[in-house]
């Protein structure tokens, strides 16, 4: 397996990326449950004191390490900036044994500046987490509220999609198409880990050994540690933890939780034939590529 | 209510703020504004690096295309501005620049919107976009005129039984907040109009810059789903979580941490929380509850003064 380059100088940021509804925040609780390494569950509101970590589109991020409002620059400006807060991140944080980890859901591309807004020269590497769009549709359905499926299925399929930005409390974020995306970081100049959300699902403390090794962290080989970072982010934990508290990640339109249901499949349940046909269409192409079909498990 | 004074003056070469009229003093201001050469970077960098550094008592902000604007002692402020006009600057100046210069003298700035009741300033804050200068834009409109957005500057290095807080930027809103209030607009700030924010009109506009602060709440951001479980609330706090929920508040934190030291940050706020109330206002944070999130705000607060401007 490749692995990420070892943390060094300016070099020290690991991604976190993948379209949303894909498995990231699960992704980042698991992590942060195996780096805290305690007898108790990191709470689903609290993955940044546990590790080292930013939302890159945040804006309270943005503002709070450049020191001026993101909402005072247009969107292409704060999208420019980007890499320049992120390298000021790199260098002005302390805590030095640790990647600093970074989640994004955006397309790996160039700012309108023509940078790169993944810098490789603080990069240690990305885990890249992909999942079934059709999941993916359906999943983000529910986050957004939306009453049918068909505007979500239209998103994953526009090569114009973006999130966030004016009048939200996060800055712009353009995804690309799912294809679109999926190639933008798989095909990035830095190393990258592919993790199927599925697998994660069905060998979860295997995957989650496999991440903390391409990101050389200790005990990445810890059956133990792992185990219980697992039991930790189990599924059950996390519903009743945002049961109990709320989630603050949570679209403010969504009439479910952020932890709804997880499982692989789903879609079987929800689309109706011509909304998978218009997915299958698509990005038939990138979902062979990568395992999915419409009658395979995930 | 008494009116009180701004804590320093102000002596600019471009137009500020209608906001900041309270503060002008031309010719013989306590802090000087003015275009000219800023260096790249200091020397002998004490805090930050790429975007904004402190060294020796003087602090360099930078910020798109180039614009630089370097605070020192807290007294001068210069800004080199290549090919910006004034209404690109005046952002980062009242924001960035001006929270810089508060803490060089000692004051605090928290990242409130605020709107005047019978006893005093009721203040709302919260992350960039959980609608402070919306609710407080709102709350305009039912009798309570909007006092200051975006920053609020403390103006007492010591809290006794009052603390005076003043306002210095006018109302800015994006497009959809103008919408939901159907807000006058008076111009885009910045140069890319659609783009972003516009300087808007609030219904009516307290006349004065400073009052005495009374509570600060912070908004929280629920779900719809959690709405349709229970109701919008106002929760007291105190103690600890009221220490951190004022700590979260302050308005740049790391130049405070900067120029004040964290050791004096806490100690002014640990002074500051007992002064004033400190709540949580839950509401969902979707526009078809909004109305129903301004009403309830309304009903937690004081009645509203008179006489305020109006500006509608």
């Amino acid at each position: 397996m490749t692995r990420a380059h070892p943390v060094s100088g300016q070099r020290r940021i690991a991604w976190l990326a993948s379209y949303p509804r894909s498995g990231n925040t699960w992704t980042r609780l698991l992590l942060a449950n195996f780096l805290s390494a305690a007898a108790e569950p990191v709470g689903i509101n609290d993955i940044g004191s546990a590790m080292p970590s930013a939302l890159y589109h945040g804006r309270p991020w943005f503002d709070s390490v450049a020191g001026i409002s993101s909402s005072d620059c247009t969107e292409d400006e704060a999208e420019s900036l980007r890499p320049a807060v992120v390298r000021f991140w790199a260098q002005e944080t302390k805590r030095k044994a640790t990647p600093l980890f970074c989640k994004s859901h955006e397309a790996c591309r160039d700012t309108p500046a023509g940078e790169p807004l993944f810098p490789n020269d603080v990069t240690v590497g990305a885990v890249y987490l992909i999942r079934n769009p059709l999941d993916v549709a359906v999943s983000w359905a529910f986050y957004v509220g939306e009453e049918g499926f068909a505007d979500s299925v239209a998103y994953l399929n526009a090569r114009t999609s973006c999130i966030g930005g004016d009048g939200s409390h996060e800055l712009r974020q353009r995804l690309f198409d799912w294809s679109g995306h999926v190639e933008s970081w798989t095909g990035a100049p830095f190393p990258v880990l592919t993790v199927r959300y599925e697998d994660l699902l069905a060998d979860t403390a295997g995957w989650l050994g496999r991440i903390a090794s391409f990101l050389r962290l200790d005990g990445a080989s810890d059956r133990r540690r792992l185990e219980r970072a697992v039991a930790h982010s189990a599924f059950a934990r996390l519903q009743e933890n945002e049961d109990r508290e709320g989630f603050h990640k949570n679209s403010p339109h969504s009439r479910t939780p952020f932890f709804r249901s997880g499982v692989a499949g789903d879609w079987r349940r929800h689309l109706s034939a011509a909304q998978v046909g218009d997915i299958l269409a698509a990005h038939g192409a990138t979902m062979a590529r990568f395992g999915y079909s419409c009658r395979a498990t995930g | 209510m008494t009116v009180l004074e701004v804590p320093f003056t102000v002596d600019a070469d471009l137009d500020l703020d209608e906001a900041a009229a309270p503060w002008l003093r031309p010719g013989c201001a306590d802090v000087v504004i003015r275009r000219g050469a800023v260096p790249e970077s200091l020397p002998e960098v004490e805090h930050g690096g790429r975007f904004w550094s402190a060294a020796q008592g003087r602090f360099l902000v930078k910020a798109p295309h180039g614009l630089r604007i370097l605070v020192e002692g807290g007294e001068r402020v210069r800004y080199e501005a290549p090919g910006l006009a004034a209404d690109e600057v005046r952002p980062f100046l009242q924001g960035s620049a001006w929270a810089a210069l508060a803490y060089q003298r000692g004051l605090l700035c928290l990242h409130a919107s605020a709107v005047v009741c019978a006893d005093g300033v009721h203040a709302f804050t919260g992350a960039s976009r959980d609608g402070k200068s919306t609710l407080a834009g709102a709350l305009s409109m039912r009798g309570y005129p909007f006092f200051s957005d975006d920053v609020l500057t403390l103006a007492t290095r010591r809290f006794g039984d009052e603390v005076r807080c003043c306002s210095h930027q006018d109302m800015k809103l994006h497009p959809d907040a103008v919408a939901l209030l159907g807000a006058r607009i008076q111009r885009p700030v910045g140069r890319e109009a659609g783009d972003g924010k516009v300087y808007a009109l609030p219904r009516q506009r307290w006349p004065h810059a400073c009052a005495s602060l009374k509570a600060l709440y912070v908004l929280k951001r629920e779900q719809r789903r959690a709405l349709e479980q229970g109701p919008f609330t106002v929760e007291r706090l105190s103690g600890v979580p009221a220490l951190n929920a004022l700590l979260r508040t302050v308005f740049r934190p790391k130049f405070a941490v900067a120029i004040l030291g964290r050791g004096r940050l806490f100690q002014q706020l640990a002074a500051l929380q007992p002064q004033i109330g400190v709540f949580r206002f839950h509401r969902p944070f979707v526009h078809e509850w909004f109305d129903r999130g301004v009403a309830h705000m309304a009903e937690a607060l004081p009645a509203g003064p008179l006489p305020a401007l109006d500006c509608a």
